[in-house]
């Protein structure tokens, strides 16, 4: 089955280069503009992982971070922060909050690429190995 | 802080000079005071011995017409009671001695000049018998003051030699030793060179005080303008001076804050700058890496290739908007410092490694010369791998196929001296103090061909100098460069 990635950035260009190389690289991807409509989405679509600005109008995407790690049934999602922000501080901030990648833009996809695919990776084994135990 | 040793300090330039013309003054005064004391001291034993002598001239005429000294008893116990007269004698007209108190041995004899000298003059005079006289002689005439000689009268009852007034019957001589103002004149001298002494060394600590209050001022605002010239705008140049020095440190600081608005505004203008320029190349980035990956259909060749020269050229914008941004970040501080201790053999070995690919399509050989006992250094570990990828990376651009590239470190006194060591077209030595600015790029018709940003040396320079270190070159055109650089082994 193909793995579904949510893509929330406010700015089309991003989310449009996001979506069509992993759509070129076999994923499936939906797509959010604003932190209000990635969490609805969520809640429809069950995204395997989400890749999340952080600077955007209304709930930001720290605050979108929170509320998925605070509940039950999304916290387990993985969360890729793909970011014009790259202070340390905020990189730490991004990473304490759960996350599993802090990446800044200006990006490399294969850089993205390589992040998910060994995220999923990681998951993958993990639920092999509780199966086999 | 790291400040220039002063050779010739203004404390101690003013220091000397003071001192010298306090030497010169006090000294001269010291002078003319014992000059004018020892004038005053001689002056005042003349006049005591001529008074004495012709005190005692007046009183003796009766003790000569009478030959009978008892008479001046009580004015010879008077003269004799000073004690540095050493002498008294009186004498009748012929040479006779009529009295004669000694303290030292002297010519007893009336000296024949000096009773021709009384004779004429008819006043008295005082002599040094020969020049190094330790005595001073004083000599008064005896005049008769009687109408008729006592002697005459008393022998004869007649007035046989007729007037004798005016007549010289005698002479007095007293010798004054100069032991006495020879005391004093050592006591003058002595208090002279006390109040010359002390003067000296009020003026001394007049001038310390004074030089003292003059630099330190001026030793502060140094301090201060070099931590601005390092960049640091932020502290506030103060010095409680309400002279013209407190004047230049009010100027300062007011240079110190338009400096300081400046450099923000500068910084926030690159900083907004190259946030707003890294968004759209984001896009421009992303799309044109769509199209290679030909996710959206397939591209033709001249379409792919000229995709390419569009990736090669947002690639060079991207790096130097990044630069730029790191440059800026390095130079006011906001780096986040993470020191630790590491060795350096480990990581040059990892960076070599990396580079090793780019080396070695021009078939360059990168070599490492660093011994295993190289102390660790205490350094950002992240900041100090870019100094060595530009450094090296330079070399690997600047050098000609089949060359060379050394990475040399060694241990000296408390540093470690790093070298990096390339075989390549050289620096002209008009281009090796200039290399290390921002945007400064060698004008050199062999390496137009060559990208970069004029900021890889820059930002190299910064970081060494976060990691309190130095940097420069040595290089001689089309032989090489020598890029050197040192990192202080101490614990922070």
């Amino acid at each position: 089955m193909k793995k579904k990635i949510l893509v929330v950035d406010d700015e089309f260009d991003i989310v449009d280069i996001v979506k069509i190389f992993l759509e070129g690289k076999g994923y499936e991807v939906v797509s959010a503009y604003n932190g209000e409509d990635a969490l609805k989405l969520i809640q429809k679509e069950k995204p395997d992982l989400i890749i999340l600005d952080v600077l955007m109008p209304g709930i930001d995407g720290f605050e979108v971070c929170q509320k998925l790690k605070s509940e039950k049934d999304t916290m387990f999602i993985p969360i890729i922060f793909l970011t014009a922000k790259d202070q340390l501080a905020d990189k730490w901030k991004g990473l304490f909050m759960g996350a599993v990648g802090y990446i800044t833009k200006p990006f490399e996809e294969e850089r993205l690429l390589g992040k998910i695919e060994k995220i999923f990776e990681q998951i993958d084994n993990g639920n092999n190995n509780e199966n086999e135990s | 802080m790291q400040r220039e040793k002063i050779k010739y300090s203004f404390r101690k330039k003013l220091f000397w000079y003071i001192a010298v013309l306090v030497l010169l003054v006090s000294l001269t005064f010291a002078g003319l005071f014992i000059q004018q004391q020892n004038k005053l001291l001689k002056e005042n034993l003349v006049n005591k011995g001529l008074s004495l002598v012709t005190n005692l001239a007046r009183m003796s005429e009766l003790a000569i017409f009478s030959e009978e000294d008892s008479f001046i008893d009580p004015v010879i116990n008077g003269i004799w009671a000073e004690k540095d007269v050493v002498y008294v004698f009186l004498y009748k007209d012929k040479g006779k001695i009529l009295v004669k108190h000694t303290r030292m041995r002297t010519t007893e004899k009336l000296n024949i000049d000096v009773k021709q000298k009384i004779h004429n003059t008819r006043e008295p005079f005082w002599q040094y018998p020969f020049s190094s006289s330790k005595v001073w002689e004083f000599y008064a005439p005896v005049f008769a003051t009687i109408e008729r000689s006592v002697e005459d009268s008393l022998l004869n009852g007649k007035e046989k030699r007729g007037k004798v007034k005016g007549r010289i019957i005698g002479i007095s001589r007293v010798g004054i030793s100069l032991i006495n103002i020879n005391e004093q004149q050592k006591k003058i001298i002595k208090l002279s060179i006390k109040i010359t002494l002390t003067l000296l060394i009020i003026a001394f600590l007049v001038t310390y005080l004074i030089a003292k209050k003059i630099t330190t001022p001026i030793l502060e605002l140094a301090e201060r303008a070099e931590i601005l010239g390092r960049g640091n705008f932020d502290k506030e140049i103060k010095i409680k001076s309400s002279d013209e020095i407190g004047l230049l440190a009010k100027e300062f600081d007011s240079m110190r804050l338009k400096l300081r608005k400046l450099n923000k505004m500068k910084d926030d203008f690159v900083s907004l700058v190259s946030h707003e320029l890294r968004t759209p190349l984001t896009s421009i980035k992303g799309y044109t890496s769509i199209l290679l990956s030909c996710n959206l259909g397939e591209l033709n060749d001249q379409q792919k290739e000229k995709m390419e020269r569009i990736a090669k050229h947002v690639k060079r914008l991207t790096s130097l908007i990044t630069g730029l941004l790191d440059l800026s970040k390095i130079r006011y501080g906001k780096i986040d410092y993470e020191g630790k201790f590491i060795s350096l053999l480990e990581l040059v070995k990892n960076i070599v490694e990396e580079l090793d690919i780019q080396a070695k399509d021009k078939d360059i050989n990168l070599e490492i010369e660093i011994s295993s006992g190289l102390p660790d250094v205490y350094v950002d570990e992240k900041l100090l791998s870019r100094v060595f990828i530009n450094l090296i990376g330079n070399a690997i651009k600047f050098t000609p196929q089949g060359g060379k590239i050394t990475i040399r470190a060694v241990n000296e006194a408390d540093m470690v001296k790093v070298y990096c060591i390339d075989t390549g077209i050289g620096i002209s030595p008009a281009d090796s103090n200039k290399i290390f600015s921002e945007f400064y790029r060698i004008k050199n018709k062999d390496i137009t061909k060559t990208e970069g940003t004029g900021l890889g040396l820059a930002i190299v320079k910064h970081i060494i100098e976060i990691n309190q270190g130095k940097i420069w070159v040595e290089s001689e055109e089309s032989k090489g460069s020598r890029f050197i650089f040192t990192l202080p082994i101490n614990k922070r």
